[in-house]
């Protein structure tokens, strides 16, 4: 059926011409539509559910709040997982959703079933979280002052100014800020003075919510005009506050004024963001909107700084970004096309080395940018961006294979015979093209196989390499329809005068002596077979063993992600005070530019972090100007080690943002290894962590353990004693209003300033607040009035509390992680899986599960353990259809276990690990492997169909199949080279794909050139029947014995 | 080598095959030489090129960091091990923990001026804070006077019947003599006896009616006086002579009961003069409970010189500030776990006792240690917090079993015990704990 339709398309040729061409217009739109992805969004699609429920323990708002609301999500569809986390006052609840779920789709099915929860009294409504990613976090800037501006102003600016402006951008879900210090507008007051006056605490609240509203009064009509009649009574400023009335003392207004101090002050801080050398700053964080494009975004959120920087911030305060997705973006960019640019300058030179005429190397090279827009145009069509990764793992070598097949059959036939007329040179060309339109489309058609089973990659590893496959199959389509339909056409019109070829001087040098090498072989067969038996055997025993095992390799973002955790308990200031120094020891490393601190939590709440977690960002300069260092892993390595010197107790974590990120949200830890232990006692989980840790900390190669959730915390615990309540006249709720609004600030009203506002708090005067005795003295307003001392009606002690409660699918948990340096995942959790069944025993109704980075290791291996075999299982098949013998298909088959050990011997060599980027190399390579076997045994079959004896047919099918072989060898694995080779940011993920290629490549061609003939002479396969189309060229042996004489 | 015709698998026999025929011989020229080399120079230029060595190569596997020993461990019970060399040893601040003389408050408590002596027109004159408690007063004081007054008319009554009956009894004796020398008769004397018994009979009325005043302005003065203490005023200090006197009043909660006693030093001030302290005694503590307030109410004097202060001022006042020797450490110092504190003490260069302590009031950046530590011994400041880790771990028991006897303790001081009845092997253990602790003492640094 091709030859027919090759046969259709040379008949209508400038039909097919015209076709190509308007293909090639819209794909070059396509082109210009589609967006640029660095890395594809790899994260899960998740929603989260945050619920504030100020000033309860976690116990309290695990039992009233968390649990309520895992409930309540138990049967949307689609979910595959509910964490939750819960800590002092606040409750974050997660849902992961199945692979493909729509975003908005997901946030409503959330929203619909928050809508009927009942939560307690206190507990405010909840919220979802931003409709972002993993991989959300794109721009993060610093809001700098040359004047002077205290942190309290900047941060008024940034969420008055900066983010409002800055959410206006399309494609940005949201800003949040971190640091600085929140205004607000304080009523300090005195005990005593409220006293003076009989007046409590609920007085002044009262008194603030009751003077500060608008009204409205419809309309006044006065003759010809209408009023709006408008009410303003809101508060303002300070003076307005002083002047809010409390009560009368005889005849005389007592106010604010009179009873307390009015100011400007500053919410308790509950984190802190410090930069490079400043211990106080304000930082801001874009994050984009799920599903949108980075660079885009990246665009309008820079216009919108620009904008700012000019014009609405005052002077001295800027924007500064220190952080931006556009870095890693334009570094990729530069590699891929670096390698793209270089494996293509080798893939023509290459050509012109075989073929000699510029004219016809220039022909085969074409299918390149065919072959691209082809696949960006598909993809197009399909919806996928272009991926960065997945241009830089194209093979362009393995592209123009079909071409090269193709037109070194024309070139060759025109060395045989030259061509008498115009007429005669087309039809030397057709015939040349129709008889190797089989073994190209059987050949093109078997590395697209190999790729099919790519698409059925899950999960972070489908997410990363589905675009890949996809982009290749998509390239691989456009390669064929060139090589088949447009190669013939256009090599009639660019030869129609004929063509000279031109031998490879070096190639027709060897060939003689490699004819000598074929015969002998064939003579020695079965000894040739057994030593290339032994050598797989050795290779498949000695180093495949050798070889480690883990999930992803090392992906360079570019900039250092750390976790660091002190002990717990530790307050804010002092953790602020150890991270100045943590950030001295960084700096000290001239290879770093900058390091930002963010310690406790964000101000969204949403995060549940105490005082003790700090995550710092480093960004190394860029590589070129490294004067310390060789290689990021060095840099790591030398700041961990002086950090872990200076300050042993403290767990640093070493990783990267998205990474950390996305695994985080896929399997609920980032590190490389964590044990999750369930089970419904806290105690029972505490013990069973502690000797999971101990036990993780004697395995060879262990780095950072540590239990994940963070330890008890100390707290001041104030119970208010009913009975004593009940003596004194007192309620629970006048001592909650004590604690919520005179220490923990809980709003009382609102001040405008503009389109800005401001809380209005009432707080007691600081030296009333200075120690537990300090706060027991504190009076609770009985009903008549009576001021209590706090101490009398409520006991007051500090307590170790929870820190966080994490809870899994409804289960209590906690997690006990690890990093692993120095080996390989797999072997390390080998060891201390085996260790914990020999030393740990799992009380009934527990569970331990292995997650991490490790979980997604186990998951892709059984994925690959599957469409490996199946692969080539349908690769077999295709041959041995195409063939007509299971024989022949066998044959062809094996170079496939030689590319696989030449492919793991290159591994070994180059000190890389087995992962899944190799594993596609692995499923590529099988494809590509036995294209040269084919062409081979189809050369051999037409000569034995011409009545050469078995020995004469496969040396003269051999030989004559030497270049096409070699070119499409060679191409396809200079092609590769350049990524292979390549150490810049965004070639991790191809250098293991692309060693694994060429290695490979490079054994089974010399497997098949060398091998395959003799396992072909020992198997011998049957002949199938004739095809007319194999013996429209008049071949000749070009070997330099003379031909059997019939 | 020559083949022989041959018969292949499903292959019939072939007699014949295409001719050989040899190919056009290849033109080899100049032009396609330097085609070809600089080709192969391109080639061999770009591999050298992309062969070169990487100015950061890939990331090559690191070896696993060796397993140093570690710089801070737990190495017994409540005690851990930190390297002195180490980099985190260098962050910890030692410092020792002092015994100062501190005047700080026990307590704080609120009050306000009850009453003020000032010269009035040459008078001193009480002033007092509220209408009632000046109408106490003027009861109060009106009812000592009637006191007075009915002891005077008693005395006078006394007087006055004892005159009158002795003035009678003279008249009868004269009488007796008078009718024994027969000058008066039986029946004079008869009416002068029954006028004596008359006058008796009334005396014992003036008396009893004297003394019922007496009783009556007694009672209404006790009433007066319990209403002028409920009032919150202590009489006896209304009486005093001292001029220029406040009397402060501040209602104390239950709860500081205990701390406050007499004579107890204190530390006033008033929110009308708040740059000046005024120092005081508390001058008397009010018997009754106040049952609205439910709390006690003392009584403090305080000179108030040139009418400084008024009836009514509020004011803060300080109990407790009588200079006592107090153990302070740095706030920093002290390490919540669990539902103890604790600080770490030095043993020795490299090993650091986890004591157990009970911390007293804060005294700006310091807090006061009641028990559980000793007068000079070196702790660590800045930095304990850092150590947090290793002193759990020193206090788990499945880790570290306490040693029979010698756990560390501060001198004389037993470990508060945990159960509710103190059996007699508690007391001798905790005895025997208390001697042994004293032997185990840190005899390192003292100053």
């Amino acid at each position: 059926m091709i030859a027919e339709l090759m046969k259709l398309s040379l008949r209508h040729r400038w039909i097919v011409l015209g076709a190509a061409a308007a293909m090639i217009a819209f794909c070059l739109y396509a082109a210009t539509q589609l967006p640029i992805d660095a890395y594809p969004d790899i994260s899960p699609q998740k929603v989260s559910v945050v619920t504030a429920y100020p000033g309860c323990a976690p116990e309290e708002v695990e039992r009233q709040v968390t649990i309520p609301i895992e409930i309540a999500m138990r049967n949307i569809p689609k979910v595959e997982t509910v964490r939750s986390q819960t800590i002092f006052g606040l409750s974050v609840v997660d849902l992961i959703f199945e692979e493909g779920t729509e975003t908005y789709w997901a946030r409503q099915q959330v929203n619909e079933k928050l809508s009927g929860i009942e939560l307690p009294d206190g507990a405010e409504m909840p919220e979802l979280g931003p409709a972002t990613s993993s991989c959300g976090e794109i721009y993060r800037y610093e809001l700098v002052s040359d004047v002077g501006t205290d942190v309290m102003e900047l941060r008024t600016l940034n969420e008055w100014v900066v983010i409002p402006r800055l959410l206006r951008v399309p494609g940005v879900a949201d800003v949040s800020n971190f640091g600085g210090l929140a205004k607000q507008y304080v009523i300090r007051f005195d005990p005593i003075e409220l006293q003076r006056f009989h007046l409590t605490l609920a007085d002044v609240t009262a008194a603030v919510a009751s003077n500060s509203s608008a009204s409205g009064g419809s309309l006044l009509n006065r003759g010809g005009m209408a009023l709006v009649i408008r009410g303003t009574g809101l508060i303002e400023n300070i003076e307005q506050i002083n002047k809010i009335f409390l009560k009368s003392v005889e005849g005389t207004p007592v106010t604010i004024r009179d009873v307390a101090t009015v100011e400007v002050g500053a919410a308790t801080p509950w984190s802190v963001y410090c930069k490079d050398n400043k211990d106080e700053s304000v930082e801001g964080i874009a994050l984009m909107r799920r599903g949108e494009n980075p660079s885009r975004v990246l665009v309008r959120l820079k216009e919108a700084v620009d904008e700012l920087n000019a014009s609405a911030l005052p002077d001295g305060v800027r924007i500064e970004p220190f952080y931006d997705r556009q870095f890693l973006v334009d570094s990729t960019l530069h590699t891929v096309a670096h390698s793209v640019a270089l494996g293509v300058t080798l893939v023509v030179l290459v050509l012109l080395l075989f073929l000699g005429r510029p004219s016809m190397a220039l022909l085969v090279a074409a299918t390149i940018p065919f072959s691209f827009l082809f696949a960006l145009g598909l993809m197009y069509l399909t919806d996928i961006p272009i991926g960065l990764l997945s241009i830089g793992a194209i093979d362009f070598g393995i592209i123009v294979d079909g071409a090269v097949i193709v037109s070194e059959n024309i070139a060759r036939q025109f060395g045989r015979r030259r061509a008498k007329s115009p007429d005669d040179a087309l039809r030397i060309i057709h015939n040349a093209a129709l008889e190797r339109c089989h073994p190209v489309f059987v050949s093109v058609m078997l590395v697209m196989v190999a790729f099919l089973p790519l698409l059925t990659l899950t999960s972070i590893e489908g997410l990363l390499f589905r675009p890949m496959a996809l982009t290749l199959l998509y390239a691989l389509g456009g390669a064929l329809i060139f090589a088949l339909f447009l190669v013939p056409i256009l090599a009639g019109i660019l030869f129609h005068n004929g063509y000279r070829e031109w031998e490879n001087p070096l190639l027709r040098f060897f060939t003689p002596i490699y004819e000598q090498i074929i015969r002998l072989f064939l003579r020695l067969r079965w000894l040739v077979a057994c030593l290339a038996l032994c050598a797989l055997a050795f290779v498949l025993v000695c180093v495949v063993p050798k070889l480690g095992i883990e999930f992803l390799p090392y992906m360079d973002e570019g900039t250092i992600w750390v976790k660091a955790n002190f002990p717990d308990g530790i307050s804010l200031d002092q953790t602020a005070h150890f991270t100045k120094e943590v950030r001295e020891i960084i700096m000290e490393n001239p290879d770093v530019a900058f390091v930002s601190a963010q310690i406790g939590r964000a101000d969204a709440f949403s995060e549940p972090f105490p005082p003790s977690r700090v995550e710092m960002m480093i960004g190394p300069k860029p590589r070129e100007q490294w004067t310390k260092v060789k290689n990021k892993r060095e840099l790591i390595d030398s700041i961990g080690a002086r950090l872990r010197e200076e300050f042993p107790t403290t767990r640093f974590n070493f990783t990267q943002p998205i990474i950390d990120m996305v695994t985080q949200d896929t399997n609920g830890t980032s590190a490389k290894l964590a044990v999750e232990l369930s089970g419904k006692d806290f105690d029972t989980l505490l013990d069973l962590a502690r000797q999971t840790l101990q036990l993780l900390k004697e395995v060879p190669g262990v780095l950072d353990p540590s239990i994940e959730q963070e330890g008890p915390q100390a707290q001041l615990r104030i119970v208010p004693d009913r009975r004593l309540c009940a003596r004194y006249n007192i309620n629970i709720e006048d001592v909650s209003n004590l604690i919520n609004i005179a220490m923990g600030g809980s709003p009382v009203g609102t001040l405008y300033e503009g389109e800005r506002n401001f809380d209005i708090v009432a707080k007691l005067d600081r030296k009333t607040m200075a120690s537990p005795e300090a706060i027991g003295r504190l009076p609770v307003h009985s009903a008549d009035g009576t001021p209590i001392p706090l101490a009398q009606v409520a006991s007051i002690d500090i307590v170790d509390g929870q820190t966080v409660i994490a809870r899994g699918d409804g289960i209590r948990h906690l997690t006990v992680r690890c990093d692993v340096t120095g080996r390989d995942e797999g072997s390390f959790v080998a060891e201390a899986q085996k260790r914990f069944e020999q030393q740990i025993e799992l009380p009934p109704g527990y569970k331990a599960e292995w997650l991490g980075m490790f979980a997604n290791l186990q998951r892709a291996y059984r994925h690959f353990l599957l469409i490996i075999p199946a692969t080539v299982g349908v690769i077999f098949l295709i041959l041995a259809i195409n063939f007509g013998s299971f024989r022949a298909a066998f044959v062809l088959l094996l170079p496939i276990p030689f590319a696989f050990a030449s492919g793991v011997l290159a591994l070994w060599l180059r000190d890389m690990h087995m992962n899944v980027s190799t594993g596609v190399g692995f499923a590529t390579l099988f494809g590509v492997a036995i294209m040269d076997g084919v062409l081979m045994i189809q050369g051999i079959t037409k000569y034995r169909h011409l009545g050469y004896t078995p020995d004469e047919a496969i040396v003269h099918g051999r030989v004559d199949r030497l270049r096409p072989g070699l070119m499409t060898t060679l191409v396809a694995v200079l092609g590769l080279l350049p990524a292979s080779l390549a150490v810049s940011l965004g070639s991790d993920v191809q250098r293991p794909l692309a060693t694994v290629i060429i290695y490979g490549l490079t054994g089974s061609t010399l497997f098949t050139l060398f091998v395959t003939p003799v396992f072909y002479r020992i198997f011998l396969p049957p002949l199938r029947k004739k095809r007319e189309i194999d013996f429209l060229s008049d071949d000749t042996p070009q070997t330099s014995a003379a031909p059997p004489q019939g | 080598m020559t083949d022989h015709p041959h018969t292949d698998n499903n292959e019939q026999t072939v007699e014949s095959r295409p001719a050989p025929q040899t190919p056009p011989p290849t033109r080899f020229g100049l032009k396609d030489g330097l085609q070809f080399f600089l080709c192969l120079l391109a080639v061999g230029g770009t591999l050298a090129y992309l062969m070169r060595p990487a100015k950061n190569p890939a990331q090559a596997l690191v070896e696993a960091p060796v397993q140093e020993a570690p710089e801070v461990s737990a190495c017994g019970y409540q005690t851990i091990f930190v390297r002195s060399d180490s980099a985190l040893f260098q962050k910890l601040h030692l410092t020792e923990a002092v015994k100062k003389t501190v005047e700080a408050p026990l307590c704080r408590v609120t009050g306000a001026v009850a009453a003020v002596k000032n010269n009035i027109d040459g008078e001193w004159q009480w002033q007092f804070h509220s209408p009632e408690l000046l109408a106490a007063y003027s009861d109060w004081r009106r009812s000592l006077a009637d006191v007075t007054f009915a002891e005077e008319q008693l005395k006078a009554t006394n007087r006055l019947s004892e005159t009158k009956i002795k003035t009678l009894t003279g008249k009868i004796e004269r009488k007796k003599k008078l009718v024994e020398i027969g000058t008066d008769t039986q029946l004079d004397l008869a009416e002068l006896e029954a006028e004596q018994l008359e006058q008796e009979i009334e005396n014992s009325k003036a008396v009893y009616e004297a003394e019922t005043a007496l009783r009556s302005a007694k009672n209404a003065a006790t009433v007066s006086t319990r209403q002028l203490e409920q009032e919150g005023i202590e009489p006896n200090l209304l009486d005093s002579d001292q001029e220029n006197l406040a009397i402060v009043m501040a209602n104390i909660p239950e709860t500081l009961f205990d701390s406050v006693r007499v004579g107890q030093r204190c530390r006033l001030r008033f929110s009308g003069i708040p740059d000046k302290s005024h120092d005081g005694e508390i001058a008397a503590i009010v018997p009754f409970v106040s049952k609205e307030l439910r709390s006690m109410r003392a009584l403090f004097t305080v000179e108030s010189p040139h009418a400084l202060l008024r009836a009514g001022m509020f004011a803060d006042v300080d109990l407790g500030i009588d200079p006592r020797d107090v153990l302070l450490v740095p706030t920093e110092a002290v390490v919540h776990i669990g539902r103890d504190d604790y600080v770490l003490c030095r043993i020795d260069e490299e090993h650091w006792r986890v004591a157990p302590v009970e911390t007293g009031p804060s005294h700006e950046e310091d807090v006061e240690i009641v028990r559980g530590i000793c007068d000079g011994e070196t702790i660590v400041g800045l930095g304990a917090i850092l150590l947090k880790a290793a002193m759990i771990d020193s206090l788990d028991e499945s880790v570290f079993p306490e040693t029979i006897g010698g756990e560390p303790q501060s001198a004389g001081e037993s470990q508060p015990s945990d159960t509710a009845d103190n059996s007699d092997a508690d007391q001798n253990s905790d005895a025997a704990q208390s001697t042994d602790a004293k032997s185990s003492e840190p005899q390192g640094e003292k100053p």
